[in-house]
């Protein structure tokens, strides 16, 4: 076995994910244009808003994750391509992971990069905590994408998949919402939950791709 | 409010974790899944020296195979074997399995029955082309070339194929003609003795088919062979038929 | 055993008798149950008086939400390493089944919860989120399926789904747990309450024993269909090809 088919697919994917549009633009564009619907619903309250913030950016990342996923799978499946990659002599959870962490790599992290604006808009106070929150929004959308890969390989071959795959993701995104909720709460348990979150998503990181692969074989079958 | 008492499920955790890790070795040590047990059947088969006696050593065989889709039976009792420079044609009206049938040559579908002998590697070129909207020909040969660790001049396979021309141009630009030669052009990117080709004169002119028949001819005369699927007349002279 | 129950023609004969009395016992347990429970047992004002009663059916529906998952779970599991064509048919029964129990289970559980907790919704109660989420893994599993276009790939799609959902049940558990634990206060009432008396507990096993009898009945009948409808299905496509 050899790397050099896992990074050809992780490299197809990065130029997959840049090249539709405007690349990391169009999901941050999306996770804005969610996060302003909400003052715009529930009020300019400052206290509020504060208290809302964080599960606000979190809700917005997950959709943002399965807005992406819906084609990274299927697009392949059309197109010809899975093929390829299953016969690539490499093994198909190598490469579906490769391709999760490609599509996170230039949807979900700027999504989290971009988390500190996101956050000052619901009246978080400027400190360093909100450069910390980076990390914890980075390592959660990491699973909210592992989670939402098996949603989308399995319903690669299926019209209108995007429905499907939220329903399928939805319960597998409980524990990463609930771990970084309690994170960046400040209250108790705050401190153990960020080693949750990150013990979730390494837990994701090693079954989903099991998972993926058997799901791809099963579209391309 | 309490603080939780984390410890249990730290703890939980940390078994549930060792549990699946265990779990996984355990189905790795248990032997081949029944999906694989025809890629395992193959790696079993001792190896025979090719230069011995060719005749004797299919390249690709297949015995038994059987296809169920949905509640319909789309083939039984399929047998077929290529040696060194053969090539098969797969013959049969719309819907009778062919595409299926080179999908489980290839390994990308379990027949319902039956097992596939893979002794070599082997290239695919299916109905679809497996080219991005947003791939340009070169692009697409450099990408296969570092997925296959080759080091083939994509240049001159670009020129072979006719693909000078529209070689920057996005796929999504591409005519059907010009994508499919881009498909066909993977087979010269490494040398693999087994060609699994759907319909490959498909959306392709007079010259893209007579490229089609140099390139299988070439194949043959190195001691390639071919399975393919083909509506209408081959352009090579067949060494069997096989009527779906 | 396994190789026994995998036989379709031995499961319909099993079931043909198996079934029927299933239900005739699930009939009588129930029906003691739900005499015991709504006229016989006194009410309990701590667990909010008459509507406590309410117990009978919501903790046996508890119970099998529960129980059907981890039957989907083995089921698909069987299926994926056995090929067994019976374990596909019976967690393709028992999905919508299980559905059913989880939803009625949530339905008590908000019914007996506006008068005792004052709101129909407990964000805060661990097991009304766990059995949401398990909901959801259901609802999840009959999409997929439903939405694959052969029974092949319908029996492997829906493997895959349950067993990733029944890896992450712990984990979902364990994290609404924690999620809770910090929010719950010391004084909310919960379906626990203090030790149970006898007097509830020998009808709420019998209950549970007959949601349980009639859910197996059930899903044997549905296997029964299904074993038939693709019997049937086979004979038409055998049909077809013959002209």
């Amino acid at each position: 076995m050899s790397a050099a088919p896992i990074l050809a697919a992780f490299r197809q994917s990065l130029g997959e994910a840049w090249a539709g549009g405007a690349g990391a633009l169009l999901p941050l564009g999306f996770l804005g244009g969610a996060a302003v619907l909400v003052p715009l619903g529930i009020g300019s309250d400052g206290d509020t808003l504060k208290a809302v913030g964080p599960g606000i950016i979190w809700v917005a990342l997950a959709l943002a994750s399965l807005v992406t996923l819906e084609r990274i799978f299927q697009a392949d499946a059309e197109d010809g391509t899975l093929d390829l990659w299953l016969q690539a002599g490499a093994p198909v959870s190598a490469i579906a992971a490769a391709k999760t962490l490609a599509h996170w790599l230039s949807a979900g992290l700027p999504l989290a990069l971009f988390s500190p604006l996101l956050a000052l808009m619901f009246q978080a106070e400027a400190s360093l905590a909100l450069l910390s929150h980076v990390a914890l929004y980075a390592l959660g959308s990491l699973a909210f994408f592992f989670w939402g890969g098996v949603g989308a390989a399995l319903s690669a071959t299926v019209r209108r998949g995007g429905l499907l795959i939220s329903l399928i993701a939805l319960p597998l995104f409980v524990p990463t919402a609930i771990f970084g909720a309690i994170a960046m709460s400040g209250g108790p348990g705050s401190s153990g939950a960020p080693l949750f979150l990150a013990a979730s998503t390494l837990f994701a990181c090693a079954v989903a791709p099991y998972a993926m692969a058997a799901a791809l074989r099963l579209a391309a079958d | 409010m309490r603080a939780p008492n984390t410890e249990p499920g730290r703890t939980a955790l940390i078994c549930w974790g060792s549990l699946i890790v265990l779990a996984s070795r355990a189905q790795l040590a248990v032997g081949p899944h029944p999906r694989n047990k025809a890629a395992f059947a193959a790696a079993a088969e001792p190896a025979i020296p090719e230069m011995m006696d060719p005749q004797a050593a299919p390249l690709l065989s297949a015995s038994g195979l059987g296809m169920i889709r949905g509640e319909r039976v789309l083939f039984r009792e399929v047998n077929l074997a290529v040696r060194t420079g053969e090539a098969l044609v797969l013959r049969g009206a719309n819907g009778t399995g062919k595409t299926t049938l080179l999908r489980i040559l290839a390994g990308l579908t379990r027949p319902e029955a039956g097992r596939v002998a893979r002794r070599e590697a082997h290239h695919w070129v299916g109905h679809r082309e497996g080219l991005k909207p947003q791939e340009t020909p070169r692009e697409h040969l450099k990408l296969w070339a570092q997925a296959w660790g080759t080091n083939v001049a994509t240049d001159s396979v670009l020129t072979r194929m006719g693909l000078n021309r529209p070689a920057d141009v996005a796929g999504r630009y591409l005519s059907a003609g010009q994508r499919r030669r881009t498909a066909l052009a993977r087979l010269l990117l490494e040398d693999r003795p087994v060609w699994l080709l759907d319909e490959p004169y498909t959306a392709l002119d007079a010259e893209g088919r007579a490229l089609v028949d140099a390139l299988i001819a070439e194949h043959r005369s190195r001691g390639g062979s071919v399975i393919a699927a083909i509506h209408g007349e081959a352009g090579f002279a067949a060494s069997g038929e096989l009527t779906l | 055993m396994w190789s026994y129950f995998a036989n379709p023609h031995k499961f319909l004969r099993l079931s043909d008798w198996l079934a029927p009395l299933f239900y005739a016992l699930s009939a009588v347990c129930i029906f003691y149950g739900l005499w015991q429970g709504l006229w016989v047992v006194p009410k309990d004002e701590y667990q909010g008086g008459d509507i406590m009663r309410v117990m009978f059916v919501h903790v046996p529906a508890a119970w099998l939400a529960m129980a059907s998952y981890s039957a989907l779970a083995i089921a698909s599991f069987v299926w994926f390493v056995w090929r067994h064509e019976l374990a596909d048919i019976a967690a393709k029964a028992i999905a919508p089944l299980g559905a059913t129990w989880t939803a009625l289970c949530l339905a008590t559980g908000s019914i007996w919860g506006k008068p005792t907790w004052g709101t129909w919704w407990q964000w805060d109660d661990p097991r009304m989120m766990s059995v949401l989420f398990l909901f959801f893994l259901f609802l999840g599993y009959m999409a997929l399926r439903a939405a694959m276009d052969t029974r092949q790939k319908a029996a492997r799609a829906g493997a895959i789904l349950a067993m990733v959902g029944a890896i992450n049940v712990p984990l979902i558990k364990f994290s609404v747990d924690l999620f809770t634990s910090l929010h719950q206060d010391a004084s909310v009432i919960t379906a626990d309450g203090p030790k149970m008396a006898a007097v509830y507990l020998t009808p709420l096993l019998i209950s549970a024993l007959g949601h349980s009898l009639l859910f197996g009945g059930l899903v044997m009948t549905s296997m029964r269909t299904e074993i038939r409808e693709r019997r049937i299905a086979r004979l038409r496509a055998r049909e077809l090809e013959a002209f």
